[in-house]
């Protein structure tokens, strides 16, 4: 008896070392054990593309097939609940529950719901396609890229509905949220105009083509045309879905109306307090000399330009509806309710700073308090102060929220309740730290009146994006922050965090350069003797994203957990290292020397959301070192207590304007203000 | 038991003349006010003979006149259509057709006629139609379970039902019920205010009368026989009160619609009363000119020559009585540019609501609740800060929106009012609760007037609770409204036809007004036609219209010379020949204006105008002759 094919194939593809002890592969392969011949696992060293997918479907013989890499997730029954499904049928397409973080634990509460739609990534991996359907859709749709095969594949065979299995599966990467799309050069469109009123196919759609807008803000040119994009949103009736683009991705909500309307060339983005911040979108010639140039954009061959301006608020509509509250009526009193959070978990921060100021400096508004998790082992210590907490993201809270005059923080969230977001009230970011890398496209999809900044370099970069909101006043947090000479002092490493390796396995966090640059570091012996003699101790403090792997690194007796408050732990630092943190820049403002240490400067950009403004080697405030020895060896020979004249004058240059007596005092007469 | 065994057969002219006799009546009357579970209810029960009883029971009525009960087939033919029925060519009883209630015929109870020959009457629809005719008046058993659910008692020809404190009372809350659906299979309810407890009422006796006459309803002006009610009911209403004794100021009098209507007259006796009205009807001529009256009400000239609520309303402004009314600007039919206009009347607080007519009394029922509540209980009184307040301008509007503190934002199911002051007038205009329980505002239905609305004495906002509570927060500053709008003093004055020298009437419509000043004078006391003159200047003298009918005769003459454009000529025209009593219109535009004033004169609703201009002297309009 000849063999039969198999029913699936699963096509990994791993353009390296193919990591076979991982758990997602070892699942893959534990499937073996029932259905051993009728699915195969098919390794492709390139890079998955629309051609090598179609290639592929010319070559698998299994009448299913679906894509995935290592770096995936599965939920345990994956395979098996994929396979039963298709087994007994022939469909067009089966699929599971896709997740962009962890899978749930219980996959059939998943709530499958318009927002589900709009947020489940819409690249082809996870799905069971009909391989010869694939195969036929692909002749027609050869010019997609990758990310719009699914999509495109639901438009081609009219596939409006598809019930998700119980089963999970991740992309373990939110990266593509953040950054956007970034698709082949050679598409010529997004996806094939075939017009349907599926909604879950429009959701995908949208999603993408918001994802697709958000990642030419960093990608500057396309093959893709406006009017293209015109086609799409028209023809699938996006603009009646943007309620689900507004709340993380305004800017490209502005940007899909324009799309839609592109008469309407100025679009209302957030409520300030004088005047309103407008998005002003051109394809034509011709620039607006009061309007901030943001982005020139090429599409196919139109370049459109993107600007912001302020304009008067009764050119907002609804300015004048009595049945519309403007949540900046009021001036801020003492009556006023304001909202100050940091982290949910984690307080000490900007946030918590000003708050103490505020509340001892204002006694008269007795309506200020400060959110956080009860959980936060901070909460205990702050009710210890006196503050006034509300349990953070509860009902409570949303409900202060609404009342809300004010929200101070130093983190951005979206928050919106009935109707209430930043995009129409006052927020102040406070920031968690300094701006050094170019987060010019993250900073110009958030909202807000008053943008902390420190110094004048941040400041003018900041003043290019948002002159109005921009205020140079310093850190909240570094009004208090006084070097502590006296006590016991430390030697302080704070890495930071890298973006792609957001939800990684523990088996790929181990693999990753990060882990291992950090690790060698922490254990390397001549770094543990010099800090035996000298009876010093180095502290690490992890990056919130780290602590949960904690138990990875190899600490010791005189390299430690720091379990110290970032304050203290910076203030009783007689040297910190870093990688890139800006946190660093809190011991640089008190006078404390830091070190540099980029292992992975090469890469470490390529991955994130933003790239480096700051040239660390000309404008850093402490020497650089990119190798493991190096650094050590500055350790050792405790070059850090040279005091370089260099560093002092590119200290002072750096955190010019920024008086440290008066930080908080600056701060709350601007947040009175608005 | 004779007279019952006399019912069984068949009945003859004699049997009916005894059964329907004085002495059958007080028999009825008697029978019905029997326990119902005593012996003889029982029998006349077994037998099925409690409809005709209650027949008997129901009304005295003078010889020679009857009810009628007509029953239309094939209704959906004719749904929206007028209809008359006759008798002897003369119009007895018209409506306009009606979807009865699901699974039942459409009827018209109670139709009262001069003849009991089913011959003499005609339909003028080609309608299917049954007509019945007796001496009794005809009920639904849906009548009977709602008269009994809700306690209704017969006392002579007066009917009402009695709630709360019936043995020792302190204050009376007296009701007045408004219409039904005209199809409804209970024309005459009563306004029970199911909301009141026991409790609310621990102190007070609540009688609440059945406009139980005609088809469905007299007003209470009116018995079935055309008599005058007034005094019975006013006895009604002063033998309880004298029997308890009640102070006047003790009593609120409440009715909405028709019921404000009926209240206003039967307050008349006592001025230290309280008066909770919606929507009355101030003019009910002009109120029954419309297609659903206008053959029935209409016709009845008791109602017309009865004092008009609004001549009696005005004697209680002057009188200084407490009164609370609810009403729309939306709503002209029934307040006839009164209580629109009226301004620095003491003791009158003027409740503007959104909407039309019979939306009132539903969106202000927590206010209207709560001013009861308060009469029953005492008032409760709440501050509140108002946080906020913008205004906004619209064309000749102006809105406002309010930020109310913490407090004030949990009140939940209250009226919210911006509450100002015309002249010793207190003015209230209803707000919108925003989705934000701390935010209300008036919406562009709720605007605010600058032309006549006193802006400048706008001073809070006010929230009236179904149980009493009032809570009011003043207005952190002024409500601004501009100086685009200049404000006005419209004249309150009623129309007259005896007005020698010009003065000023003011008609007011949704969110429009306009001013005329006007001469009228009397020229023949048998007169069957209203003669208005439309000029640029009421001190013109002007001749006679040649109308070319030299049958009319003129009854009033009026000079009339609109201020504000033509806009709402066809209302004072239609108020004047109704104020006239008069059958025939005639209308004669002076000047060059005719084009524009025939555009809104020829669309005046009444049957027989004539509109002509003067320099043509043609008719440029006319309606058939009625």
């Amino acid at each position: 008896m000849p063999d039969l094919p198999p029913l699936l194939t699963i096509v990994l593809e791993e353009t390296g070392r193919l990591d076979r002890e991982s758990a997602m592969y070892r699942r893959l392969l534990a499937a073996r054990l029932r259905l051993e011949s009728q699915f195969a696992i098919l390794h492709v060293e390139e890079p998955l593309t629309t051609a090598s997918i179609s290639r592929l479907c010319q070559e698998i013989e299994s009448k299913y097939v679906i894509f995935m890499r290592t770096s995936h997730l599965l939920s345990a029954n994956y395979v098996s609940t994929i396979f039963e499904y298709l087994r007994t049928r022939t469909v067009y397409l089966a699929e599971p529950v896709i997740y962009t973080g962890t899978i749930a634990k219980n996959v059939a509460g998943t709530k499958i719901d318009e927002a589900y739609h709009y947020s489940r990534d819409t690249d082809v991996f996870g799905v069971a396609f009909n391989t010869r359907r694939l195969a036929d859709a692909l002749e027609a749709l050869g010019d997609v890229d990758r990310s719009a095969i699914y999509v495109s594949y639901r438009m081609y065979w009219s596939i409006a509905k598809v019930k998700p299995l119980n089963t999970g599966f991740s992309m373990a990467s939110d990266t593509k949220a953040a950054i956007g799309l970034h698709i082949t050069g050679e598409a010529s469109r997004l996806a094939p105009v075939i017009p349907t009123s599926a909604k879950e196919v429009r959701l995908h759609l949208l999603r993408y083509v918001a994802l697709f807008l958000r990642g030419m803000r960093g990608q500057k040119a396309t093959s893709i045309s406006l009017s293209h994009l015109r086609d799409l949103i028209r023809g699938f009736d996006l603009i009646d879905l943007l309620a689900l683009v507004e709340p993380l991705q305004p800017f490209e909500a502005a940007w899909i109306r324009w799309l839609d309307d592109p008469a309407a060339n100025k679009q209302f983005y957030k409520q300030l307090s004088d005047r309103d911040a407008y998005l002003v979108f051109r394809d034509k010639a011709g620039s607006n000399e009061n309007a901030l140039p943001l982005y020139e954009l090429l599409f196919h061959e139109e370049i459109l330009t993107i600007e912001r301006c302020y304009l008067a608020r009764n050119l907002r509509s609804g300015h004048a509806r009595p049945g519309s509250y403007n949540f900046y009526n009021r001036p801020i009193g003492p009556s006023s309710t304001i909202l100050f959070f940091d982290r949910p978990l984690q307080a000490d921060d900007n946030a918590e700073h000003l708050y103490e100021y505020f509340t001892q400096n204002h006694p008269e508004f007795s309506q200020t308090y400060f959110a956080l998790n009860p959980k936060s082992p901070d909460w205990e210590r702050l009710e210890s102060k006196g503050f006034k907490l509300i349990p953070i993201f509860t009902k409570e809270f949303y409900e202060k929220f609404l009342v809300s005059d004010l929200v101070v923080s130093s983190q951005i969230y979206s928050i919106r309740y009935r109707g209430k977001s930043f995009a129409n009230s006052r927020f102040v970011y406070l920031q968690h730290g300094i701006q050094l890398n170019d987060m010019s496209d993250w900073v110009l999809s958030k909202y807000f009146d008053v943008f902390v900044a420190t110094g004048r370099i941040e400041a003018d970069y900041m003043s290019k994006l948002a002159p109005v909101e921009t205020l140079n006043s310093g850190l909240p947090r570094y009004e208090s922050l006084a070097r502590n000479d006296h006590g016991q002092q430390h030697l302080l490493f704070m890495p930071t965090w890298r973006f792609n390796l957001h939800q990684s396995s523990t088996e790929h966090f181990a693999q990753s350069a990060y882990f291992r640059a950090i690790d060698k570091l922490l254990s390397d012996p001549a770094l543990l003797e010099f800090l035996e003699e000298t009876d010093r101790v180095m502290h690490v403090k992890l990056h919130p994203n780290v602590e949960k792997r904690a138990g990875q690194f190899r600490f010791s007796e005189r390299v430690v957990q720091s379990d110290l408050s970032y304050r203290e732990a910076i203030r009783s630092a007689e040297m910190v290292l870093t990688d890139y943190s800006s946190a660093a820049l809190d011991a640089a403002f008190i006078g404390t020397p830091i070190v540099y240490y980029h292992w992975d400067a090469a890469d470490f950009f390529r991955d994130q959301p933003y790239e480096s403004r700051l040239d660390y080697v000309d404008d850093g405030l402490g020497p650089v070192f990119s190798e493991h020895a190096e650094v050590v060896e500055h350790i050792i020979q405790e070059g850090f207590a040279d005091t370089d004249p260099k560093f002092i004058q590119r200290r002072e240059r750096f955190f010019e304007g920024v008086d440290p007596a008066r930080i908080n005092e600056k701060i709350v007469e601007r947040m009175l203000s608005l | 038991m004779t007279l019952i065994h006399g019912f069984k057969r068949s009945i003859t002219e004699v049997g009916r003349a005894a059964a329907y006799s004085p002495a059958g009546l007080e028999f009825a009357r008697a029978l019905l006010a029997s326990r119902a579970d005593s012996p003889v209810r029982r029998i006349i029960k077994a037998k099925g003979l409690e409809g005709r009883i209650r027949r008997i029971a129901s009304e005295s009525l003078p010889q020679g006149i009857y009810f009628a009960k007509l029953t239309i087939s094939g209704w959906e033919s004719w749904k929206g259509k007028p209809f008359r029925l006759f008798q002897d060519g003369k119009v007895v009883y018209g409506n306009m057709v009606e979807p009865p209630a699901r699974g039942f015929p459409l009827e018209y109870r109670n139709i009262m006629v001069t003849s009991d020959e089913i011959s003499r009457f005609t339909l003028d629809i080609d309608a299917p139609y049954e007509l019945k005719i007796g001496r009794g008046a005809f009920t639904t058993p849906q009548q009977l379970k709602y008269d009994d659910q809700y306690g209704v008692e017969q006392h002579g020809d007066v009917f009402y039902s009695l709630r709360g404190n019936t043995t020792n009372p302190k204050k009376m809350l007296i009701t007045f019920p408004g219409f039904g659906p005209s199809t409804t299979r209970i024309s005459y309810a009563v306004s029970y205010l199911k909301d009141l407890t026991d409790v609310d009422l621990k102190d007070t006796l609540m009688v609440c009368f059945q406009d139980r006459y005609l088809v469905a309803g007299s007003y209470m002006m009116v018995d079935n026989a055309g008599r005058p009610l007034d005094h019975r009911v006013r006895n009604a209403i002063e033998g309880l009160r004298s029997r308890f004794h009640i102070d006047q100021a003790g009593m609120l009098f409440f009715g909405a619609s028709k019921g404000g209507t009926i209240a206003i007259h039967y307050a008349r006796d006592f001025p230290s009363a309280n008066l909770l009205l919606a929507v009355p009807q101030m003019n009910l001529p002009y109120y029954f000119s419309k297609p659903f009256f206008k053959d029935n009400l209409f016709r009845n000239t008791a109602l017309r020559d009865t004092d008009q609520p609004e001549d009696r309303l005005r004697q209680y402004f002057a009188e200084g009585r407490k009164i609370d009314y609810f009403y729309t600007n939306s709503d002209e039919l029934s307040n006839h540019s009164l209580i629109e206009l009226i301004t620095d009347v003491p003791n009158l607080a003027k409740y503007r609501i959104d909407g039309q007519h019979s939306d009132v009394a539903r969106a202000a029922l927590p206010a209207m609740l709560g001013i009861i509540r308060r009469f029953l209980r005492g008032p409760v009184d709440q501050q509140f800060g108002c946080e906020e307040l913008r205004t906004f301008r619209h064309g000749h509007t102006v809105q406002v929106q309010v930020r109310v503190d913490p407090a004030a934002s949990g009140v939940t199911g209250a009226n919210w009012f911006i509450e100002g002051w015309n002249g010793r007038t207190r003015f209230l205009q209803l707000m919108t609760e925003h989705s934000y329980n701390f935010v209300k505002y008036t919406s562009m239905e709720q605007s605010l007037f600058p032309a006549y609305d006193s802006i400048d004495h706008i001073r809070s906002v006010v929230a009236m609770e179904a149980n009493g509570t009032t809570w009011t927060g003043s207005l952190p500053g002024p409500v601004k409204p501009g100086t685009r709008i200049s404000k006005l003093t419209l004249s309150s004055q009623a129309l007259t036809l005896h007005a020698e020298s010009a003065r000023e009437y003011v008609v007011l419509d949704g969110d429009a007004f306009a001013r005329y000043l006007y001469r009228c004078h009397r020229l023949a006391a048998d007169g069957d036609t209203m003669e208005i003159h439309f000029v640029s200047d009421a001190e013109s003298e002007v001749t006679e219209a040649l109308s070319g009918d030299t049958s009319r005769r003129i009854a009033y003459k009026a000079v009339i010379q609109p201020l504000d454009g033509w806009s709402m000529a066809d209302l004072v025209a239609l108020r004047f020949v109704i104020a006239a009593g008069v059958r025939r219109l005639l209308i004669v535009v002076h000047g060059d204006e005719y084009v524009q004033a025939s555009e809104v004169l020829s669309a005046v609703d009444w049957d027989d105008t004539c509109l002509l201009t003067r320099e043509s002297e043609a008719v440029l309009a006319g309606a058939g002759q009625q």
